[in-house]
């Protein structure tokens, strides 16, 4: 079986590039994606001592599990973005309740951590999910760029084909 | 209850049960479906009437020893009365443990104990077992049934397919199975949380296996879960020798599976298995670091520092010459053959070298002894090991040796770092020794049937063509057996009861014949009849070992945990009725062992007592003088200024009991209650505030009235201090401090929540907010929502220095080692998971 050419979204087991190779990105996907949702759900809700925040990011995990799941398993990049982006916007989400909820307590984690005098945890969350974010967007326009010339070379050849 | 509510229990553990064995049927090793069923049949006809019937798993008879349930119904059977810790203790926990996760957020502070204690501190309540969440979907009385024939089912199922990947055939799996689930170990300490780690050990186990000798990362995972899963079990001392354990069988396995291979291959080998135990063990770490950080500072830690200098000092020994002990111990050997040979308080008493919950866990039936030993000195080894045969060796001695004690063992041990901790001197390792007997007999029951002709194949039932006992050498085999059935004969006949030596006695002959029974009729079958060729039963005989291992430990331990009706789980009372309307944020005590310790903390009622030895020792220290002695968890003192500090509102006693004045009567039925003329608040302005002396914490046991003086630990400096009288005067300024004007200060609000207490001040001056709540260090200040540093006022309690005017205070508790915890877990998290993925990518690439 040769290789496979791209499809729509990214995947597959072509050359090089950025979502070409859906393996190669696979830990960093599932890192992002789907541990950090779950681990930052862990570490605010111990802040704001709310069980909320664990189960939004255990909710949020489990959906990009599947996802990635589905993408691993199709060999399709677009899936696997999807999972790095609902990562990037739990955790915004999550950082963003946080500090609403430990403002709104007048409880910041300075509190908790020894008068560090900043809630960073919630604050280092979300430009986490923000840089997630970005980095989402960067990848789905390298992708694009980086099909267009495929493309444009298999509508060439099927014009071509006898 | 209704019958839906009945029902639920069975139908969760079938749910789980049905969920287990689908998760090893798909990704790991199968257990067939009549396997399943026997373990299935054995759970139920053992636990049935707590899974279907509504029955409740505790000892609830105990309720009608004191009040206000003296007037229950008496019903028969009724639990053992040694169980009283698993409703003074466990129950107690893991009903407030419920109220602290149904608000919406972590156990962190029980504030219903003592002066409030850290909840993750106490592992009473199994904090964050997965069994433990599970059973919150179920009435609280429903269960302890639930999570029992779960742990059950955990030992059944992971030592049937440990065994099996150890290459063992399913009737010696089964056998094997049946004598480590039915055990003594298991069923005799049914409802404690020795038993997580009795369920956590084949469990652990055969994650090591799957991870050391296949090493996919499914079977990583399942080593990483089967350690957390193990690190929660809630008894660190049976914790560790679990995973002591799997340390052994890890070491071994990877030996004999990298043989040949270079050093480097072969240390390489062993990084995954290690690092999927650190990553559970990290995932786990925000339950288990308040824990473990606090240990030392508990109730239990002090006991065992006087109990082991009282080793020391040789106070074990008792003058004994070293004949007489060493005859002592070989009577200790008698309970690992003959476990109720001394009697059971089951029946009465006991009158071995300790109670049933010691002497029987070694217990793990005749024929597993007896097959054991066979395996050892009778039968032809053939192949020479099976995969953890040696380590159960090890593992046997070692647990035979700790549970029997000899001479010299407990005096060593207590100058052994980390051994020394235990309060049973480690005869809990009597956990190895029942595991250990469970795998050699399997294995010897193995070599045994297996068909020689069959070679090293794997048995099953096919390869099961050479006929039983054709690996025995049945000469010495007949030795074996007469040994062992004239040791339990000495056993039960020569340690009648010494007092009284009709008692009990037809008890403990009938558990003789059925032992001598079990073993006449195995040793007779395997010895004489396997000689004779062509038996039409020789083939079904195989699964011999299992039936007389099922039918003997079931006849043996069913009666160890009778289910009690769910009327009389902590039934309501006009008494409760009234404590739990008027109590408020107050405390209530009981005195001379009325509402025992920790009964009221299962109806949410605030209780200064605790009976948990993981109590704090400070407060114990410092209650010092209401208690009859230094480490009693009654109460007897029912004035005092302490009660008044500690915010206790009323007392309580048994009815007829009276209490004179300055208590006053409020409320009479099962229980008198007594109301104290001036408790104070949770948080309260003193007028006084004094540094005490170098170590002077006993000056608190001095004060007569706290609302007048408090000691702390820290007084900043400032006008007020100026002010002092001449005699106070002469001491260092930052000694003293007292209120100018003690009326312009005040608490306009207190709001307490478990782990967060809220309060709304107006100040006239500087001022001290002391309070009556326990820090252990986790407790922070906030004022006006900013950080200020926080005091210990009395010696234990937190307090904080106010400047003048109107603020609000937050004092917070987030216990270090639990935000740690969770940021060690959520790394770990991500570690894992990335792990996981590069793990799962790298064995697909090739078939790509």
């Amino acid at each position: 079986m040769g290789d496979r050419v791209e499809s729509p979204g990214g995947g597959g087991a072509a050359a090089s590039g950025p979502g070409v190779e859906s393996a190669v990105w696979a830990p960093w996907w599932l890192a992002f994606g789907v541990a950090l949702p779950a681990a930052a759900g862990l570490l605010l809700s111990a802040l704001a001592n709310r069980l909320s925040f664990l189960a939004c990011g255990v909710a949020v995990a489990g959906l990009a599990a599947a996802w990635l799941l589905r993408a691993l398993r199709a060999g399709r990049g677009a899936l696997a973005l999807r999972a790095l982006t609902a990562g990037g916007v739990a955790a915004v989400a999550l950082g963003g309740l946080a500090i609403a909820e430990i403002e709104a307590l007048t409880l910041g984690s300075a509190a908790v951590l020894g008068g560090a005098g900043v809630n960073w945890a919630p604050r280092a969350l979300l430009i986490t999910g923000a840089a997630q974010l970005a980095v989402s967007a960067a990848w789905l326009v390298a992708v694009r760029r980086s099909r267009r010339p495929v493309e444009r070379r298999l509508e060439t050849e099927t014009e071509t084909e006898p | 209850m209704s019958w839906w509510a009945a029902l639920a229990p069975g139908l969760l553990v079938g749910a789980l049960f049905g969920g287990l064995l689908f998760l090893l049927r798909r990704f790991y090793d199968p257990v067939p479906w009549r396997i399943a069923a026997i373990f299935g049949l054995v759970v139920f006809w053992m636990l049935g009437s707590v899974l279907f019937l509504g029955r409740v798993l505790l000892p609830l008879n105990l309720l009608w020893n004191s009040s206000p349930w003296k007037d229950l119904e008496r019903v028969e059977p009724t639990a053992l009365h040694l169980q009283w810790d698993l409703v003074e203790d466990q129950a107690a926990f893991r009903a407030e443990h419920r109220r602290l996760l149904a608000r919406g957020e972590w156990p962190l502070w029980n504030p219903r104990v003592g002066a409030g204690e850290p909840f993750l501190a106490n592992v009473s309540a199994q904090n964050g077992h997965p069994l433990v969440l599970l059973s919150d979907l179920l009435r609280i009385e429903s269960a302890p049934g639930m999570i029992a024939a779960c742990k059950v089912l955990l030992c059944l199922v992971f030592t049937f397919v440990l065994l099996r990947r150890w290459g063992i055939g399913q009737p010696g799996a089964l056998g094997g199975a049946l004598a480590y689930g039915l055990s003594g170990f298991v069923w005799v300490q049914l409802g404690w949380v020795h038993t997580h780690s009795a369920a956590a050990l084949p469990f652990l186990l055969y994650g090591v296996e799957r991870a050391v000798a296949v090493g996919g990362w499914r079977d990583r995972l399942l080593l990483g879960v089967a350690s957390g899963w193990t690190l929660l079990g809630g008894h660190p001392e049976t914790i560790f020798y679990v995973m002591s354990a799997g340390v052994v069988v890890g070491i071994e396995r990877w030996w004999s599976t990298s043989t040949g291979l270079p050093l480097l291959e072969r240390a390489a080998r062993a990084a995954p298995p290690i690092a999927a135990v650190a990553l559970g063990a990290a995932l786990v770490a925000p339950i288990l670091a308040p824990f473990v950080l606090r240990l030392e500072y508990s109730r239990r830690a002090t006991m065992n520092e006087t109990r082991i200098e009282s080793i020391r000092r040789g106070a074990q020994d008792d003058g004994r010459d070293l004949a007489e002990r060493l005859e002592r111990w070989v009577e200790r050997t008698v309970p690992v053959a003959a476990p109720v040979a001394f009697g059971s308080e089951r029946f009465g008493r006991s009158w071995g070298f300790a109670s049933i919950f010691q002497e029987g866990t070694a217990f793990a039936g005749s024929a597993t002894l007896l097959i054991a030993m066979l395996g050892l000195f009778a039968v032809r080894r053939r192949p020479s090991w099976f995969a953890g045969e040696r380590s159960a060796l090890l593992l046997a001695a070692v647990g035979f040796l700790f549970f029997t004690q000899p001479p010299g063992l407990v005096r060593l041990m207590v100058e052994i770092p980390v051994l020394r901790m235990s309060g049973s001197e480690n005869r809990r390792l009597s956990i190895f020794l029942v595991f250990a007997l469970a795998v050699l007999a399997a294995g010897a029951w193995e070599r045994m049937f297996r068909d020689r002709r069959a070679g090293d194949v794997a048995a099953d039932l096919t390869s099961l063509g050479g006929g039983h006992g054709e690996g025995l050498r049945r000469p010495r085999a007949a030795l074996v057996v007469i040994a062992l059935i004239a040791f339990v004969l000495w056993g039960y006949l020569a340690h009648g009861n010494p007092d009284n030596p009709a008692e009990h006695e037809r008890t403990r002959i009938a558990h003789l014949a059925l032992q001598v029974s079990v073993l006449a009729g195995l040793g007779a079958a395997l010895v004489l009849a396997g000689h004779r060729r062509g038996l039409g039963w020789r083939r079904r005989s195989v699964w011999l070992f299992a039936l007389l291992v099922a039918v003997e430990l079931s006849l043996f331990h069913r009666s160890l945990s009778p289910g009690m009706p769910a009327s009389h789980y902590f039934p309501e009372r006009p008494s409760i009725e009234f404590l739990r309307e008027n109590l408020g944020d107050h405390r209530m005590v009981g005195i001379d062992g009325a509402f025992k310790p920790a009964y009221p903390l299962v109806l949410g009622i605030a209780d200064l007592r605790s009976a948990s030895p993981l109590q704090p020792y400070s407060l114990v220290r410092a209650t010092r003088p209401l208690r009859r002695s230094a480490f009693s968890n009654a109460i007897v003192v029912a004035d005092h200024p302490l009660l008044d500090l500690l915010s206790v509102k009323y007392v309580v006693t048994a009815p007829g009991d009276e209490l004179g004045p300055p208590l006053r009567e409020v409320f009479r039925g099962n229980l008198t209650i007594w109301q104290r003329p001036a408790p104070m608040n949770l948080a309260f302005l003193p007028n006084r505030a004094r540094r005490p002396a170098q170590g002077g914490w006993r000056q608190l046991h001095e004060v007569r009235s706290f609302r007048d003086l408090v000691l702390v630990d820290r007084i900043p400096s400032g006008p007020s201090s100026a002010e002092l009288p001449e005699a106070e005067a002469e001491e260092p300024a930052a000694s003293f401090w007292r209120a100018t004007s003690p009326r312009s200060n005040r608490v306009i609000e207190l709001a307490p929540e478990p782990a967060h207490i809220r309060a709304r001040v107006e100040l006239g001056e500087r001022a001290l907010l002391a309070t009556s709540v326990f820090q252990d260090g986790g407790w922070r200040a906030l004022v006006d929502g900013r950080r200020v540093e926080s005091v210990v006022t009395n010696g234990l309690f937190v307090g904080v220095w106010l400047p003048p005017g109107e603020h609000r205070v937050d004092l917070v508790y987030r216990p270090r080692g639990f935000v740690l915890g969770c940021a060690l877990s959520s790394l770990a998290l991500i570690a894992g998971v990335a792990w996981a993925g590069r793990q799962t990518l790298t064995a697909r690439r090739p078939s790509a």
